[in-house]
């Protein structure tokens, strides 16, 4: 009956596993971008656009904070990027910035205002990190800035800001109801 | 020796008749059907030393003279059955009384009840089969059988679906092992070689009761058959070459059956570039695999045997580079486009991200007892299965995993049966460990998990009625660690802990000779699985936030199955199933009202939750002889899912699906062996009963495949080769797959070339 005595044997080997899970690890989001933070300037003062989501997918909900434009203005704008949710906050633009080839913002607008780019990368295509935004008379509009990661930005329209056949995937979409008064 | 009959070939009996000459002998003997004893004409008799062929006669009957005493390998071969070697110790005159299973593929007579019979409810793929699709994943293997499908991703990742269950509700078990790995993904494959099993079967109802697992009734069984006693090194070669992909899958198998000691060792290695859809290349769709198997086996005073098995896993697959999506909107626009994005006319081997890795090692130890009462056996087994996928990332992260799981289970088991009794005890213990690599908060939490549990079955035949009776009791105790939600994140600690119960019963008659009839109904309950319960993340498949449910109870299920089987006339046969299936807090995943805002857009929020639901379906298999030479088999699924509670479709069930094959067998032509040409027609219906609210897109067309192939055996060389050339998707039709996830982005598999090559030694 050898077999019989080795089944305790068996019931301890049981015993060589932990009873508690292990802590999880990894509470950082190394890659989130918590905060779109657009800049827009002209004649010396700046307004802003900010998206601002500090936990992430789900949780808690977005704060969207708006300054209002002013019609017919042609506005200098600039975009930055943070991980907030680490500390000190990390500033994700340069992330952007160094791989300018493989990310393009695009920008769309129910109303009158005008998007232009105002930066390449080293191919000579637009990255969006820079950019011209022309309003047109007052109202309310939506503004949708994208950003694509490695979009095909030799698809046709791409590079004049057509979205359509960008491919990739998208990193930020997000929707500023602005008003322009 | 006879009580050590299950190290022989079970299939062959010999009797010796005495009368000694030198260089004299004669070996003769008669070759008779295993299933009813009728003689079998065209059987080649090889004799490898001497290289010296017979063939059977009309009576079934061969003879070899003027043999000197010794020790020779005789070879046997047959159209439609596996070929078997056999150990001749020659010396005397001796008369040899074979038996073979013929036609593996056609249904087991109802009148033979041999231990190499399966269980009614059971089918089963044989080794002939597995030595034509060792290129394929275990989930498209076993697809081709009645009743089963596959959800995969792509061409090498899927998951097999048993009467319309998978995942969480489907368990396989390899080496009599719980397999655990990662089966709550439909897009992770199980850990699985299916060439280091010589046969696989699948087991749909209440004789599922005897293993332990989260499954509903449906379980895979792989499993390899017995090593043959024979003091030689024996095995086989097999590989298949395709033009898809342009790749090829190499697999070997050695064995050596000594008295005192069994050994088999094996491997596979597999490689594969970007597949082909008809019209483009699916960029990113390769692989890269390699396994192995080890076995040994001893046996102590003919009543005690010990097995100790150990089977090796590693794979990466490519996922499809245009199938990686950000957010809904870019799903959309995937889905509008006629070839997907990314699509690159150049060929590549290379594996980018995304992609997965993963590595399964199982470690098996089994002791069996034979006395008088009964047989009592202990297996005990480990496995460790790691798995890390990896997403298209910023900054060089691409590189680092961005799910990295780690796994350890343990199984203890000891067994008690006899002829009419089975009943055991068994231990899971499980710990899942989320690798502190990623970089970001893990979709499933870390936990272990135990469960201790009992299972009794009862056997009894009482004149044409065979019935059996049974019950499993499962404890299941949980330990859970996840970060929560929202800021600042927190770690939050879990325990649960539930009681499962199972009953069967099933009565099953034989109806004069040629008809078997089956009823049978089993109840079962598994616990919410953890992901189901805790996970929270981005879900790919459907581009949603998924959230567990801390609220859901356990699934119970009532399955009743009416069977029947048998022969309409002696060429044709037919086996018919259809079945319920009633669930009470079936879990799925169901689409909240609410959208959550993230920096990537508004995300639809999916949470699991509970109905009731029943499923409904059959399948049927036909096998019909047209002549000696041409056979026809067709083989028909389907299944309806409702959620009865609120009256809406279940989604992701698989459609009506249909195959057909016509088969043309020759034994000889010029030199030539067993040639065989087979026409196999794949059907798949378009999926009608679906719920919109589920779903992007609605189910594909149906469509229909044609495959051709050509086999044969490559006579007068003393090696034997057997060669299979085919074709499959021959009019190149471009199609895609309900149960595909790629089916959103690209077409399924284009034409394909295939070169097998099989050498038995």
């Amino acid at each position: 009956m050898k077999t019989l005595k080795l089944i305790p044997v068996a019931l301890l080997a049981v015993s060589l596993f932990s009873c508690e899970p292990n802590d999880p690890t990894d509470s950082h989001e190394e890659e989130l971008i918590t905060t779109l933070n657009v800049d827009l300037e002209a004649g010396g003062s700046t307004v802003t656009l900010n998206f601002q989501d500090l936990d992430g997918d789900g949780g808690n909900a977005p704060i969207i904070t708006l300054d209002k434009l002013a019609p017919n203005t042609t506005y200098a704008g600039s975009i930055t990027l943070f991980n907030e949710s680490e500390d000190p906050a990390e500033e994700l633009t340069a992330e952007i910035f160094n791989e300018a080839e493989d990310h393009q913002f695009f920008f769309a607008s129910t109303g009158a205002s005008m998007f232009a780019y105002a930066d390449q990368d080293n191919d000579g295509n637009p990255v969006g990190l820079s950019f011209d935004l022309t309003t047109g008379d007052a109202g309310m509009e939506s503004y949708t800035i994208t950003l694509r990661h490695e979009p095909d930005k030799t698809g046709t329209g791409v590079s004049g800001g057509d979205i359509t056949n960008a491919g990739g995937e998208t990193d930020i979409e997000v929707v500023f109801e602005v008003t322009v008064e | 020796m006879s009580k050590l009959h299950f190290i022989l070939y079970l299939s062959f009996g010999w009797s010796l008749s005495v009368a000694a000459q030198t260089c004299f002998l004669t070996l003769k003997g008669t070759v008779k059907d295993a299933h009813d004893q009728s003689p079998m004409e065209d059987v080649s008799i090889y004799i490898t030393e001497l290289g010296v062929e017979q063939w059977t006669d009309a009576r079934g009957k061969f003879s070899f003279g003027n043999l000197c005493p010794g020790t020779y390998h005789a070879l046997v071969q047959h159209i439609g059955c596996p070929s078997e070697r056999m150990l001749i110790e020659l010396s005397a005159d001796t008369t040899l009384s074979l038996t073979l299973e013929h036609h593996e593929n056609m249904l087991h007579e109802v009148d033979v009840h041999d231990e190499h019979e399966h269980a009614i409810n059971e089918q089963s793929l044989g080794i002939l089969t597995l030595d034509n699709s060792i290129a394929k994943s275990l989930a498209a293997s076993v697809s081709g059988l009645a009743g089963v499908s596959m959800l995969g991703n792509g061409a090498d990742i899927g998951l097999p679906v048993v009467h319309g269950l998978s995942g969480n509700r489907l368990t396989l078990i390899n080496n009599g092992v719980v397999h655990t790995g990662q089966q709550w993904g439909a897009d992770h494959s199980p850990e699985i070689d299916l060439n280091s099993a010589t046969e696989v079967s699948i087991v749909s109802g209440a004789a599922a009761m005897r293993y332990p697992g989260t499954h509903m009734g449906g379980i895979v069984i792989l499993e390899s058959s017995p090593i043959p006693f024979d003091p030689h090194i024996h095995g086989k070669i097999r590989s298949t070459t395709e033009s898809n992909g342009r790749g090829g899958t190499v697999n070997g198998q050695f064995y050596k059956g000594l008295e005192a000691l069994q050994w088999r060792v094996g491997g596979t290695l597999k490689q594969y570039g970007d597949r082909h859809a008809p019209e483009y290349f699916l960029n990113n769709t390769g692989t890269r695999q390699a396994h192995a198997n080890a076995e040994l086996h001893k046996q102590w005073k003919n009543t005690l045997e010990w097995e100790g098995k150990y089977n090796y896993f590693s794979a990466e697959y490519g996922i499809m580079r245009g199938s990686h999506i950000g957010n809904l909107t870019d799903l959309e626009s995937a889905i509008s486009r006629d070839v997907p994005f990314f699509t690159d006319s150049a060929f590549s081997y290379g594996i980018e991200a995304p992609r997965q890795w993963v590595l399964h090692h199982q470690l098996k130890s089994g002791f069996k007892k034979h006395m008088e009462a009964g047989t009592l056996e202990w297996h005990l087994a480990g496995q460790r299965d790691q798995r890390r996928e990896y997403d298209v990332r910023r900054s060089g992260r691409s590189d680092i995993p961005a799910l990295s799981l780690l796994k350890y289970s343990v199984q203890n088991e000891v067994l008690w049966s006899n002829d009419w009794l089975e009943t055991g005890y068994q231990f899971l213990g499980r710990n899942n460990w989320n690798l502190p690599e990623t970089g970001i908060t893990p979709l499933l939490p870390n936990y272990t998990a135990f469960t201790n549990g009992g299972f009794v079955a009862v056997d009894h035949s009482m004149g044409t009625y065979d019935l059996e009776f049974g019950g499993r009791y499962d404890y299941t105790f949980r330990s859970i660690a996840r970060w929560s939600n929202g800021v600042p994140q927190v770690v939050e600690y879990f325990d649960d802990n539930y009681h499962n119960f199972s009953f069967l019963g099933r009565i099953s008659r034989n109806l004069g000779s040629k008809w078997q009839v089956l009823a049978e109904s089993s109840l079962r309950q598994r616990p919410p699985e953890i992901n189901e319960m805790y996970s929270f993340g981005l879900h790919q498949g459907v581009s949603g936030i998924e959230e567990g449910n801390l609220e859901l109870d356990q699934e119970t299920g009532l399955k009743s199955t009416l069977q029947l089987r048998g022969k309409v006339s002696e060429k044709l046969h037919v086996d018919v199933r259809a079945y319920t299936h009633f669930f009470d807090g079936y879990i799925y995943l169901q689409p909240q009202q609410t959208f959550r805002l993230t920096i990537r857009g508004a995300f639809p929020v999916f949470t699991y939750e509970q109905c009731d639901a029943r499923l409904l379906g059959g399948d049927a298999v036909i096998k019909y002889e047209i002549s000696e030479h041409l056979n026809f088999e067709s083989i028909w699924g389907y299944v309806y899912g409702m959620n009865t509670s609120e009256d809406l479709p279940l989604n992701f069930m698989p459609p009506l699906n249909v195959q057909n094959n016509l088969g043309y067998e020759v034994p000889q032509w010029k030199n030539w062996r067993n040639v065989n040409l087979s026409v196999m027609h794949r059907y798949t219906a378009q999926q009608w009963n679906w719920d919109p609210s589920l779903d992007l897109i609605a189910p594909p067309q149906r469509y229909h495949l044609f495959d051709l192939h050509l086999g044969a055996t490559l006579k007068g060389a003393n090696f034997k080769p057997k060669f299979r050339i085919g074709i499959e998707n021959i009019f190149n039709t471009s199609y895609r797959d309900y149960l595909n996830r790629q089916r959103y982005f690209a077409d399924a598999l284009g034409r394909n070339f295939t070169l097998s090559w099989v050498q038995n030694f």
